[in-house]
């Protein structure tokens, strides 16, 4: 216990050394000469990432995501999967600082899309494309160990509790708004909103605002208890990888071979991801479920409009936290952004840009339109997410034994040790 | 505890961070929460024994912008701007003359030359207020901010380019001191706003300022670094705050360094190992939002502080008990 302890110290230590690196390095005159003849090194002024080292990460992404993925699928591994987040943490957390992630990648796609004049870096293409890709064909391995911020809070589930299947269902529409409104914040070129409120990169620079370092913290303690807080009822791209999930190939199974329904995973995942065997229920009629199907398809298309008209309704609201509407907003109405006394910074520095009021209320009054039609947008993928839902919740699955669900499992390989059938000899 | 209570509280935690989230994301912008904001409450107050000087009567300036000082060998106080204007020891009005363009910056050489450094060139005037030269520098978009004049150099202080250059006396460039090497290692000079005063020492070694550093730099004439000091507190009185200072700097007799700050209007003296001995003058001498405090410094250790805010040139005199 003690060789660990210290370890871990030593870990913690030489991370805050590299930390210091880049202080040192902005020294601008030459050190003291020494008596004893001892020469100081030469100042080095840290250079950018090198573009090699960029594609470094996408091989070091690739690398993981096939270990973990065979540690998952072939070895039924949960320790390897315990390994590689160990992993995850100290390279794609602590060495890479939480960036470059695919998380956040979301965004630099959405304004790439949106937005002609923006460059998007290759590697936040790969690092949000291969992801997709795994999990395409093995199901979300990414999140099981090779994600920072999921394998931060994979390890740190020591006391996982079940959550009730409708609170769960409910709390799992957040991560499609935020998802929604990541989305759109970056398309309009207004905010990386997954960056601002990433909970876990203030650990990863030992950095943050008291306010991200108080959530993150929030976060890790109720991940004690509540497995994966930030990937269940936040994450905007487990939502992306979930839908790819539900058609992958290959995706992980609790059994090596036929379930015998002994019923020890039952309590194993921490997730809920578990779908167990259900009685076959007697058949409804056909006239029942026909009405039934006939409403929801009405429903649905109603939830989308209804939801693009009252999200459009809201689209100056969501367009306030565009810097510039704000700045214009607060021009037009002589707010002074509620400061009394003195002139506002925010319009200190747009006079001294010498740009005049009128043309910042054009440029103003063209992000207000995007957001017009993005909220739009933005409302009417909502109202879809609530009727897919609510026809999710009158579908009858039928289920012969337990298996995962391909689209909340996190593949974490815990359930696999609970599994006393043996792989098929071949 | 049940576990359902606990689920109950730990569902409810979630739900508040959320709610957090969004009222960050869009009510946070109301509030006017400026965490970088520089608090310069507790510096404006200070240790009233820490003043080391007395003001006496301030010298008028009648110009319409008002830049520079600078003070020849037999205490002739010169002040440039729109106009030059030099003024005896008794603050009677010497010499005036007018030029094209507003002066930046002024010296006077041994022999009672003028040195002028404009935008982009540098004017050379007799102290009969004839115009002798004109140097076209370089760079004709230089920013020269300070300008000094030992016996056989002239050295001017160039924000835009961040460098100090060499002359001779008849305008040919010599060296270019204090600028970026990259050979060595050493960036360049920050200078956030065009404040880049230089002073000339006791060994004719160049005292330059690095604002964005907070410090002051020693070249000797081929640019060679000697020595440095300065240090940064938007706390401590005893050390340059804000994002750039200080902004001027003049040397006293006694090798001691006089410095003058914006943000905090406030010049102070430094020893000449760069110890903080003391207040000249204050911020409560001066008027909110006042910058660009050019010192100048007589043989009898009085100090002369250009105040572009009331167009004066404030004097102050060591206090008899300090």
């Amino acid at each position: 216990m003690r060789k660990v302890k210290n370890i871990a110290i030593i870990f913690l230590l030489a991370i805050m050394a590299w930390q210091t690196t880049d202080v040192a390095a902005i020294n601008r005159f030459p050190k003291p000469e020494f008596e004893s003849g001892h020469t100081q090194p030469a100042t080095v002024t840290p250079a950018p990432r090198a573009v090699f080292m960029e594609y470094l990460d996408v091989a070091v992404l690739i690398a993981a995501l096939s270990l973990i993925t065979w540690f998952i699928l072939k070895k039924r591994s949960r320790k390897g999967v315990f390994w590689m987040s160990v992993f995850a943490i100290l390279y794609f957390g602590f060495y890479r600082e939480g960036c470059i992630c695919s998380i956040g990648a979301i965004q630099n796609v959405a304004l790439a899309l949106f937005n002609e004049g923006y460059y998007i870096p290759v590697t936040a293409i790969l690092f949000f494309v291969i992801p997709i890709l795994y999990t395409l064909f093995f199901g979300r391995t990414f999140c099981a160990g090779v994600c920072p911020l999921g394998a931060l809070q994979d390890i740190i589930a020591f006391k996982p509790m079940p959550v009730k299947a409708w609170l769960e269902k409910v709390l799992g529409i957040i991560p499609y708004i935020y998802l929604g409104l990541a989305v759109l914040y970056a398309a309009t070129g207004t905010d990386f909103i997954i960056c601002r409120y990433d909970p876990f990169v203030g650990f990863y620079r030992l950095d943050a605002s008291f306010f991200m370092f108080v959530i993150g913290a929030l976060f890790l303690l109720i991940g004690v208890f509540i497995a994966r807080p930030y990937c269940r009822f936040l994450c905007p791209y487990g939502v992306i990888l979930g839908l790819v999930s539900r058609f992958s190939f290959k995706h992980m199974t609790i059994t090596p071979a036929e379930c015998i329904n002994c019923k020890l995973c039952e309590k194993s995942c921490p997730y809920g991801a578990i779908n167990m065997p259900v009685p076959e229920k007697e058949k409804e009629k056909t006239e029942v479920l026909v009405k039934r199907y006939i409403l929801l398809g009405i429903l649905v298309p109603v939830l989308v409009f209804a939801g693009g008209l009252l999200l459009s309704s809201f689209h100056e609201n969501l367009a306030m936290v565009n810097s510039k509407v704000k700045l214009a907003s607060e021009i037009l109405n002589n707010t002074n952004y509620g400061v009394v006394g003195r002139e506002a910074i925010e319009i200190t520095a747009f006079k001294s840009t010498g740009q005049s009021v009128e043309e910042l209320y054009s440029e103003a009054a063209n992000i207000v339109d995007q957001f017009y039609m993005g909220s739009w947008f933005l409302g009417g993928f909502i109202g879809l997410v609530f009727g897919l839902t609510l026809i999710g919740l009158t579908v009858f699955k039928f289920h012969t034994d337990y298996s995962p669900n391909k689209a909340t499992c996190h593949s974490c390989a815990r359930c696999m040790g609970y599994c006393p059938v043996k792989p098929e000899k071949k | 505890m049940n576990k359902k209570l606990i689920i109950s509280i730990l569902i409810f935690a979630i739900v508040a961070i959320i709610v957090f989230m969004v009222h960050d994301l869009f009510f946070s912008n109301l509030e006017q929460e400026k965490p970088y904001e520089l608090k310069t409450d507790g510096l404006n107050t200070y240790d009233s024994t820490l003043v080391l000087y007395d003001e006496v009567e301030p010298i008028q300036v009648n110009m319409d912008e008002v830049r520079g000082i600078a003070m020849d060998n037999e205490d002739n106080l010169c002040v440039t701007g729109s106009l030059t204007i030099v003024y005896e020891k008794n603050g009677k009005e010497k010499l005036k003359f007018s030029h094209d363009s507003v002066a930046q910056c002024v010296a006077i050489s041994d022999s009672g030359e003028i040195f002028l450094g404009m935008h982009g060139r540098i004017e050379v005037w007799s102290f009969k207020g004839k115009l002798l030269r004109v140097w076209d520098t370089e760079n004709s978009s230089s920013v020269f901010f300070g300008i000094v004049v030992d016996e056989n150099s002239v050295y001017v202080s160039d924000a835009k380019e961040k460098v100090v250059l060499h002359y001779d006396l008849n305008g040919e460039l010599i060296n270019k001191i204090a600028g970026e090497d990259s050979s060595k290692g050493i960036p360049a000079i920050i200078i956030r706003s065009a404040y880049f005063d230089i002073a000339l020492g006791r060994d004719n070694e160049i005292w330059v300022v690095n604002p964005g550093m907070h410090q002051l730099e020693a070249f000797d004439k081929n640019g060679q670094l000697k020595s440095t000091w300065g240090e940064y507190s938007n706390e401590d009185v005893k050390y340059f705050c804000g994002c750039c200072n200080p902004t001027h700097i003049a040397l006293l007799p006694d090798g001691k360094f006089v410095t003058s700050e914006k943000a905090i209007p406030r010049v102070k003296i430094y020893s000449q190992m760069g110890e903080f001995v003391g207040f000249v003058a204050g911020p409560d001498l001066f008027n909110e939002g006042t910058k660009g405090l050019d010192l100048a410094v007589d043989s009898e250790n009085r100090i002369f502080v250009l105040d572009p805010e009331r167009k004066q040139v404030r004097v102050f005199e060591k206090k008899k008990d300090k």
